[in-house]
C-alpha cells in the first residue's frame, strides 16, 4: 500500500511525544537519586539515565555534535581572508609554531559569498549549510592548547588534554539523564571504525559506565550490526514475549518472599524496556522509513544516512549524538587540500544543510543544539614538505590551534552572528577569543547548567567539564 | 537533588590566566542582583565570592610583595591585616570601595599604582570592587594560616588516630553474637531500637559464602552436604573449604585488580604496540599471593619493592610490581605515568588523595605539594629494566633523582628541591629522608607499617565493602578530612587491630567476618527496620547483592556445566565466538577500548584506581541476557546436560534445572508454571516437540546449529534470566 508522505507530516509532533513517552516508565520507577559521592552503598544507583532537571530552565535539550575530525580549514570554509589571497605565495609577518613547518601564504582556492539576512560569508564548500546561516552563530576566534590531534581531541571532547576525564556527552547524560530509556542516551557514530584516540573521545571517565557513549559503526545498515544483541535469531519475537511473561511470574514469586527491594523491581522493568528497545532501535536507525522527499533532501551516501539517523535519534529523545566524519582523521589534509576538502565537504554539506532545515521545519531546532567543528583548524600558510610526514606536495595546510572556527545553531543560540575574529590571515584568534573551555561553558549554559556548579566528586575533589576554566560567551546566546 | 550541588571552594588552578578567566565569568550584577549588601560579609555566598573571584587575584597579583614580605607594611593575606592596611593607611573600607585605598591603587588613579607590573583587567578590578561593596567577606582563618589549620584538624581526624583495639561493647541480646564483631554491630542496632534478622537458610548461606569467597555458585552436592550436615561447626567447615579453594584467590585477586587499575594494554598509543603481553604475570602473582595468604603487609611491600628485598627476588616475585607498572602510558609522558602510579599507591593502600597536591598544596588534607614531589622522586628514581622472564618490574636507577617541586605541576617550571621521603603527616616530626637507593623499599615499609594508622583500616574497609556492599567508611579510597566518618568506628578499629594482630592474615579477617552472626543474617525486608534505617547502614539484615560481571558470566558457565576451572595464564579474548570457557578473570582487558559488554555490566574502569563498582540497571544488560549468542549457548548446554536428558518426565527435568541453575528444588507452584509453559510452547512449537525426549548431550553440538531454541530451551533460558539467578540473598 502506498503511504502518502504528506499525511505523516502533521503527525510529527504528537508522534515525537509518543516516541519519547514510551520510555518514561523507567524514570518514574527509578529512585530519583544520587550519582555523586561514593559509588558504593547498597541499593543506591538505579537507572542512571532517568530524566533529571538541570540548574535552570534552558531551551536546548539535545545536542548533535558534527565532528569534522582531522581539523577542517577555517580559511577555506567559514573565515574568509582576502588578505591571504592578496599575499599568496609571500611570507607572512606572522608564523606561529604548529605541528610541522609551514611556509608562505596559501590563498584559499574556494569562493566565498554572502548569505542570508546577516550576510555572513561562507565558502562554496558549505553552500547548503550557508542557506541556514541566519540560524547559525559562527565562532571565528576559537583557540586550543596544542597543535596535535590526540590532546586536541581530548580537550575538545573531555576538557582535558591528557588525563582521564568524562566526555561532554557523558557529563550531559549524567546531568540530564535521557528522555528515551529504550535507546542509549549518548550515541557516537563513526562510519568505518574509530577516529583517533578512539573510544576515549566518548569516555565516561570516573562517571558510571552507563554514561559512556555507545559507539555505532554507521558503515553498516543492518540493525544487528549497529546495536549489539538487539535481535535474537534463535527466538521468535512472540516466543520471547511469552518467555518474559513467565519470567515476570517467576520474579513476582521471588519478590513476594523477599519484600521491598527496588533493585529487584527495576531489573524486572529493564527486561520489558529491552523488549521494547528491540523495536524502537530498529525503527530509529532505519532511515528507509523516511519519506522520499526527506531522503532526497539529505542526499545520498553514508554521511547523509548518519546525519538523518541523528535527527531520528534526537526526535526520540536521545540526549547527545556525536557524528564523526569517518575513521581516523579524514579532514587532516596536509596535502591536496583543495581536492580533499572539496570531497569531504561534498559528502556532508547537503546533509548538514538538510538537517538544519529539517529540524527547523519540525520545530525541533530550538531544542536541539547543533555543533560543527573539528579538534582545531588549519594554517593559512602552506605546509612544507618533510620526509615521512607528508607527500611533499606543498599544497596542504598544517594543524592550527591558535585560531579556528566552529559554529553552533539552534538550542538557544543567537543565529546570524559572527563572534570573534582571527588576524587578517587567519593564523591566530585575536578578537573575543573563545577557548575550548569557554565553548564548553557556553554549551553547558545552553543546556541549563552553570559549569562551575556542575561537579562530580571523585578522588577527593569536585571535578568539572571545564576544570578551573571557562566562561560563558553571552554573545552567542539568543 | 539529582545533581551534586556542592559549592566547591577548591580551585585547582594551574595558570594565572585561568584565574583571571574565572574572574571574568561572573558579572557581579548577575551574581548578586546588582545591589550587594555589606551583609554578604557573613554569608556563605560572600565567602564563596571571595574564594572564587578575589582570593585568586590577590594570590596571583599581590601576595608576592604583600604577603609574608609585607612591602609598605601591607599584608593582603588575612582580612584583619588587609583592613588595617600599611604605611599609607587602611587599604580597605569594608562596604565602601570609593573610600578604599586599594581601589585607587588598582584604578591607577593616584601615585600608588598596583600591581606595578600593569593594571589589572577591568573585570578583575570590578570583582574586587564588588567584593569590598559586599563588606569584604573573608573566611575566619587567614590565608597564611590555612595549611596550619588543616594540620590541626588532622590531629583529631579519626583516620589518623592510632588504631587501638576497642573493648567489646555491651549488648542486650547476649546469645546472638557468634564473633566479636557482632557485639559492635548489635550494640549500634540496639541503641537504635533495632533487632538483627533471623539467620539465613542454609541453602542461601552456602550460596552467599561461595559467591563471596570464590565468585562461583556452590555445586549441587556441596549444597546437599551442607544442608544435611547438622553437626556443630558445619558452616565453619564450609568456610575453611572455600578459603582453601584456589578460586578464593581468583575472586579476591580480582577485587585487588580493581584497586590496581589492572589492564592488559597500555592505552592509546598511535603506532607502538599497545599490549602488555605479560601483565597477566602480575594478575597471577596476586591470585597466588592471596591463595597462599601472604600477609597483607608483605603483599604490599612486594608489590612496591620486590626488587629490593633480600634474598634477591626471583622473577615470579618481581611480577608483583605490576601493581605500579600496569597503568596507562599517557603517550609516554613520564610525569603522568608517575602521577598515575602515585595515585594507585596512595589512594589504593592508604585512601589518601595525594595526587591532589600535584599542582598546589592539598586543599583539605595536610599534603603539601612538596610531599607529592618527595614521593614523585621515589618513583622517578625507579626504572623499568628489561627482564629475561618478561615481568614488568622496577629497579632503582643508578643515580636517584633529586626531585624538584614543579610549580603548579608544570615540569618546565622546577622550583625548590625536596628530599625523597615519606608523607609528613604520617611520618611525624622525626621524618628522615629515604637513604637507600630510590627509597622505594623504605616507602613500602612506611605504608605497610603497623604504625601507619591508615593501611589496615583501608583494607578491612575494602573487605567489608565486598561482603556487605555498604563499606564502614563510605569513601573507601578517601579517608581525608572531607570523608564521612565511619558508621562503626570501633568496629573498623577492631577489625584493623585484629588484622595486624593476626600477622596481617587476610584469611583470618575473612574467618572473622564469615563466622559472624552479622554476616549470616537473612536478607529479607523488614518494614519497621527499613523505616528506621532505609540504607541498612546498621546492618539489621544482610544486603542483597547483585552478581557482578565476573560472577554472572562464571555462574552461567558453571550452571551450563561448561566452566573451565583451570588457573592462570595469558589473557584471552572473551567477547568473540568461539566463546571461551575460562573464568572471566582471565579475559583480555583492553584499557583503550574496553568492550561494551564489560561496561554494560559495570566492570571497573581500568583507567584509574577504582574505589568500588557502580551498580546500574540498563536495558542493555537485559538485551545481553535475552539475545546474546553466548547466552544461547549456555542455555543449550544446560538444557541438554546428560543429567537432564536422562530425566524423561518434564516435572523431573524442571526439578533438575532448578537445582543446577538456582541451587534449590522448585516449589510446587513453580513446577506448575513450568509445566504450563512447556505445554503451551510445545503445542505452538511445530518444528520440534520436546516433551517426549530431549536431545542427548552428544548431539548438542549439532543442535546448537539449529535455527531456533526449542520450547524446553526457552524455558531454561527464563530460569537463567530470573532475579533469583542474578541476586545473592
Amino acid at each position: 500500500m502506498h503511504v502518502d508522505s504528506f499525511a505523516r507530516e502533521p503527525l510529527a509532533l504528537s508522534r515525537r511525544e509518543l516516541l519519547r513517552r514510551s520510555g518514561m516508565g523507567f524514570g518514574a520507577l527509578a529512585l530519583a537519586h544520587l550519582l555523586g559521592g561514593s559509588p558504593v552503598s547498597a541499593g543506591e544507583v538505579q537507572n542512571p539515565l532517568a530524566p533529571k532537571v538541570a540548574h535552570f530552565p534552558a531551551k536546548a535539550k539535545h545536542v548533535i555534535h558534527l565532528f569534522m575530525n582531522g581539523g577542517p580549514s577555517h580559511v577555506d570554509t567559514f573565515d574568509p581572508k582576502p588578505e591571504l589571497t592578496r599575499r599568496h605565495g609571500q611570507e607572512l609577518p606572522i608564523n606561529l609554531p604548529t605541528e610541522r613547518k609551514t611556509g608562505a601564504a596559501l590563498a584559499s582556492p574556494f569562493q566565498f559569498a554572502k548569505y542570508g539576512q546577516s550576510g555572513i560569508e561562507v565558502s562554496e564548500l558549505f553552500k547548503h549549510v550557508a542557506e541556514s546561516i541566519d540560524d547559525i552563530a559562527v565562532i571565528r576566534s576559537m583557540h586550543g592548547d596544542s597543535p596535535n590531534h590526540e590532546p586536541s581531541l581530548l580537550l575538545m571532547n573531555c576538557g582535558e588534554a591528557r588525563l582521564i576525564r568524562p566526555s561532554m556527552g557523558s557529563w550531559l547524560t549524567y546531568g540530564l539523564g535521557s528522555e528515551n530509556q529504550n535507546l542509549p542516551g549518548f550515541i557516537a557514530m563513526c562510519p568505518g571504525g574509530y577516529p583517533i584516540q578512539e573510544s576515549q573521545n566518548w569516555q565516561s571517565g570516573f562517571l558510571p559506565g552507563a554514561h559512556q557513549g555507545t559507539y555505532i559503526d554507521t558503515k553498516f545498515t543492518d540493525i544487528n550490526r549497529l546495536i549489539e544483541h538487539i535481535d535474537n535469531p534463535l527466538v521468535e519475537r512472540d516466543d520471547q514475549r511469552r518467555q518474559l511473561d513467565l519470567l515476570g511470574q517467576l520474579n513476582q514469586l521471588h519478590g513476594q518472599e523477599r519484600g521491598v527491594d527496588p533493585r529487584l523491581e527495576s531489573r524486572i522493568q529493564s527486561f520489558e524496556l529491552a523488549y521494547r528497545m528491540q523495536m524502537e532501535a530498529a525503527d530509529a536507525f532505519d532511515v528507509s522509513r523516511e519519506p522520499q522527499h526527506i531522503l532526497d533532501m539529505y542526499g545520498p551516501g553514508t554521511q547523509a544516512r548518519q546525519i538523518l539517523i541523528a535527527r531520528r535519534l534526537v526526535e526520540r529523545g536521545v540526549r547527545f549524538v556525536q557524528l564523526w566524519h569517518g575513521e581516523g582523521q579524514p579532514w587532516d589534509n596536509h596535502d591536496d587540500i583543495e581536492v580533499n576538502h572539496r570531497k569531504l565537504a561534498g559528502q556532508c554539506d547537503q546533509a548538514i544543510g538538510a538537517l538544519l532545515k529539517d529540524l527547523k521545519a519540525r520545530g525541533m531546532l530550538d531544542e536541539t543544539l547543533v555543533i560543527w567543528g573539528g579538534e582545531f583548524g588549519r594554517t593559512p600558510t602552506v605546509e612544507l614538505p618533510k620526509k615521512g610526514s607528508n607527500a611533499g606536495k606543498i599544497n596542504g595546510r598544517d594543524h592550527n590551534h591558535h585560531g579556528f572556527t566552529m559554529w553552533m545553531a539552534g538550542g538557544g543560540v543567537r543565529g546570524g552572528t559572527v563572534h570573534g575574529a582571527t588576524d587578517e590571515f587567519g593564523f591566530q584568534a585575536v578578537e573575543n577569543r573563545v577557548h575550548v573551555h569557554d565553548l564548553h561553558a557556553t554549551i553547558l549554559h545552553l543546556l541549563g547548567f552553570d559549569h562551575e556548579r556542575f561537579t562530580y566528586r571523585y578522588a577527593g575533589r569536585d571535578f568539572r567539564l571545564t576544570d578551573v576554566h571557562g566562561r560563558v560567551v553571552k554573545e552567542l546566546i539568543a | 537533588m539529582p545533581i551534586r550541588n556542592l559549592r566547591s571552594r577548591a580551585r585547582f588552578a594551574t595558570q594565572a590566566i585561568a584565574l583571571m578567566a574565572i574572574a571574568w565569568t561572573f558579572s557581579p550584577a548577575v551574581a548578586f542582583g546588582g545591589e550587594a549588601a555589606p551583609a554578604a560579609a557573613t554569608t556563605p555566598e560572600g565567602i564563596e565570592y571571595f574564594e572564587r573571584h578575589v582570593r585568586p587575584l590577590f594570590a596571583q597579583n599581590c601576595l608576592k610583595c604583600h604577603g609574608e614580605k609585607q612591602q609598605g607594611g601591607l599584608r593582603l593575606d588575612s582580612r584583619s591585616t588587609a583592613l588595617a592596611g600599611g604605611d599609607s593607611g587602611p587599604a580597605i573600607a569594608a562596604g565602601n570601595p570609593q573610600a578604599s585605598l586599594l581601589m585607587q591603587a588598582l584604578h591607577y588613579k593616584d601615585e600608588i599604582k598596583m600591581p606595578p607590573e600593569g593594571k589589572l583587567a577591568s573585570e578583575a578590578i570590578l570583582a574586587i570592587e564588588t567584593w569590598i561593596k559586599m563588606g569584604a567577606p573573608w573566611p575566619v582563618e587567614s590565608a597564611s594560616s590555612a595549611p596550619a589549620k588543616a594540620a590541626d584538624a588532622w590531629k583529631t581526624h579519626w583516620a589518623l588516630q592510632p588504631v587501638t583495639k576497642p573493648e567489646l561493647p555491651p549488648v542486650v541480646r547476649g546469645a546472638w553474637p557468634r564473633s566479636p564483631l557482632d557485639f559492635f554491630v548489635l550494640n549500634k542496632l540496639e541503641a537504635r531500637g533495632l533487632a538483627p534478622s533471623e539467620p539465613a537458610a542454609r541453602r542461601i548461606l552456602i550460596r552467599r559464602a561461595t559467591f563471596d569467597l570464590t565468585g562461583l555458585p556452590p555445586e549441587a552436592p556441596e549444597i546437599d552436604a551442607f544442608v544435611a550436615d547438622q553437626s556443630p561447626g558445619a558452616f565453619d567447615r564450609v568456610v575453611e573449604r572455600l578459603l582453601a579453594s584456589p578460586h578464593y584467590g581468583e575472586r579476591w585477586g580480582r577485587h585487588w585488580l580493581d584497586v590496581a587499575r589492572y589492564a592488559d594494554t597500555k592505552g592509546y598509543l598511535f603506532t607502538q604496540d599497545r599490549n602488555y603481553p605479560n601483565a597477566y604475570r602480575y594478575r597471577d602473582w596476586v591470585v597466588r599471593a592471596l591463595n597462599e595468604d601472604l600477609p597483607y603487609d608483605q603483599f604490599l611491600i612486594q608489590q612496591i619493592a620486590a626488587d629490593r628485598l633480600a634474598p634477591a627476588a626471583d622473577a615470579p616475585s618481581l611480577a608483583a610490581m605490576g601493581f605500579l607498572t600496569v597503568g596507562r602510558r599517557f603517550l609516554g609522558n613520564p610525569h603522568d605515568i608517575i602521577d598515575d602510579r602515585l595515585d594507585v599507591l596512595t589512594r589504593g593502600t592508604m585512601a589518601l588523595t595525594v595526587t591532589c597536591a600535584r599542582c598546589h598544596d592539598h586543599k583539605y588534607d595536610p599534603i603539601p605539594t612538596k610531599d607529592y614531589y618527595s614521593l614523585y622522586g621515589v618513583l622517578a628514581s625507579s626504572v623499568e629494566p628489561a627482564q629475561p622472564a618478561d615481568v614488568m618490574t622496577l629497579a632503582d636507577a643508578e643515580r636517584p633523582v633529586v626531585p624538584h617541586v614543579f610549580v603548579r605541576g608544570n615540569p618546565g617550571n622546577p622550583g625548590e628541591s625536596v628530599p625523597r621521603q615519606f608523607l609528613g603527616v604520617l611520618a611525624g616530626a622525626n621524618r628522615q629522608p629515604f637513604a637507600s637507593g630510590s627509597g622505594r623499599l623504605e616507602l613500602a615499609r612506611s605504608i605497610a607499617s603497623r604504625d601507619n594508622p591508615l593501611t589496615a583500616r583501608v583494607i578491612v574497609n575494602r573487605a567489608w565493602l565486598h561482603y556487605f556492599e555498604n563499606p564502614l567508611v563510605r569513601t573507601p579510597s578517601d579517608f581525608g578530612l572531607r570523608s564521612e566518618p565511619p558508621s562503626h568506628p570501633e568496629l573498623l578499629d577492631f577489625l584493623a587491630a585484629s588484622l595486624v594482630e593476626h600477622n596481617w592474615s587476610l584469611k583470618d579477617l575473612h574467618r572473622l567476618i564469615l563466622k559472624s552472626a552479622t554476616y549470616q543474617q537473612a536478607s529479607a525486608d523488614r518494614a519497621e527496620c527499613r523505616k528506621a534505617d532505609p540504607e541498612n547502614r546498621y546492618l539489621w539484615r544482610m544486603n542483597r547483592k547483585r552478581l557482578d560481571f565476573e560472577s554472572l558470566r562464571d555462574g552461567l558457565l558453571a550452571a551450563a556445566g561448561q566452566l573451565d576451572r583451570s588457573l592462570g595464564g595469558p589473557a584471552i579474548e572473551l567477547t568473540k565466538s568461539p566463546w571461551s570457557r575460562r573464568r572471566t578473570l582471565y579475559g583480555l582487558i583492553d584499557r583503550q577500548n574496553l568492550p561494551s559488554l564489560f561496561r554494560t555490566f559495570d566492570f571497573a574502569s581500568p583507567d584509574t584506581h577504582s574505589p568500588g563498582r557502580f551498580t546500574t540497571t540498563v536495558p542493555q544488560q537485559a538485551l545481553y541476557m535475552m539475545n546474546s549468542p553466548f547466552l544461547a549457548e549456555m542455555v543449550r548446554s544446560l538444557a541438554n546436560q546428560q543429567e537432564l536428558s536422562g530425566a524423561r518426565e518434564p516435572r523431573e527435568r524442571i526439578d533438575r534445572v532448578y537445582r543446577l541453575g538456582l541451587g534449590r528444588p522448585p516449589a510446587t507452584h513453580e513446577v506448575d508454571l513450568g509445566l504450563a509453559f512447556l505445554a503451551e510452547e510445545d503445542a505452538r512449537d511445530k518444528r520440534a516437540p520436546v516433551t517426549g525426549s530431549p536431545q542427548p548431550a552428544a548431539q548438542s553440538a549439532a543442535q546448537s546449529a539449529a535455527p531456533t531454541l526449542s520450547a524446553w530451551e526457552r524455558y531454561v533460558q527464563v530460569v537463567l534470566l530470573s532475579n533469583e539467578f542474578m541476586f545473592i540473598d
